[in-house]
């Protein structure tokens, strides 16, 4: 399964998650969904607006695992 | 004989083709069967409410509709109800039609009316059919279908919110 690791690029970064929201268009409750990995999939648009506001790469962001390994 | 020894009159029915007079003598052969009598109100009763189904069903989609809710699980299983409702009123119809034949066959001595009584009413030869009105099940058949294509709507729909 895919792991949301935002909060941990947040952290880096000392950015809230509001002032991401704003920054990249979208509700707080739409990237707090996506932080906690309730969100069923991601457009590469917002993806590329994130990635741009944290500076960073998708691989930052997106994390593989087993779903067996988890478990 | 109940309610109807109680009335004293004399009806003439006056059509194009004829006149018929009921009197008390035709009165006499008439003997309404109870059972088949409270049947058939029963069968009235469940017709009623099929239709008072729909109508709420219809009501609760609208109110749905105006929320803003379109494409939902519930709003295609109202409708999907809708099209079970058409088949089941299709069924009453035919029953009650049934029961209809069976109150007057048991209820009147056909065969002891006067010929032209009969011929009037054209009930000598009453029997059961079981005849089927098929719009209303091909209606309820296109809406449950109607229905489906809504499940998948909003199973996109839902696809689609859970997006970022």
């Amino acid at each position: 399964m895919i792991v949301v690791r935002l909060d941990r690029v947040l952290a880096d970064r000392k950015m809230a998650l509001g002032e991401l929201a704003e920054i990249v268009g979208i509700s707080n409750v739409n990237l707090s969904n996506l932080k906690t990995g309730k969100v069923k999939a991601v457009r590469f648009s917002t993806l590329d607006a994130i990635c741009k506001a944290l500076n960073c790469q998708p691989a930052d962001i997106l994390e593989y695992q087993d779903d067996e390994e988890m478990n | 004989m109940g309610i109807l020894s109680n009335l004293t009159m004399d009806a003439s029915l006056e059509t194009p083709g004829g006149a018929v007079t009921i009197t008390e003598e035709i009165l006499s052969y008439v003997n309404p069967d109870k059972t088949m009598l409270m049947l058939l109100l029963l069968l009235s009763l469940l017709n009623v409410l099929i239709i008072l189904f729909i109508i709420i069903l219809v009501n609760r989609w609208l109110a749905n509709l105006r929320k803003g809710n379109i494409l939902t699980v519930q709003n295609s299983k109202y409708i999907e109800y809708i099209g079970y409702s058409f088949v089941a009123f299709a069924l009453m119809e035919m029953l009650m039609s049934i029961a209809v034949s069976l109150l007057i066959k048991s209820s009147i001595a056909i065969s002891e009316l006067p010929a032209d009584f009969r011929e009037f009413f054209d009930i000598e030869n009453i029997g059961i059919t079981f005849d089927i009105n098929l719009i209303p099940v091909f209606t309820g058949i296109l809406i449950w279908m109607i229905a489906k294509s809504l499940k998948y709507g909003s199973y996109l729909q839902d696809e689609y919110d859970q997006t970022v």
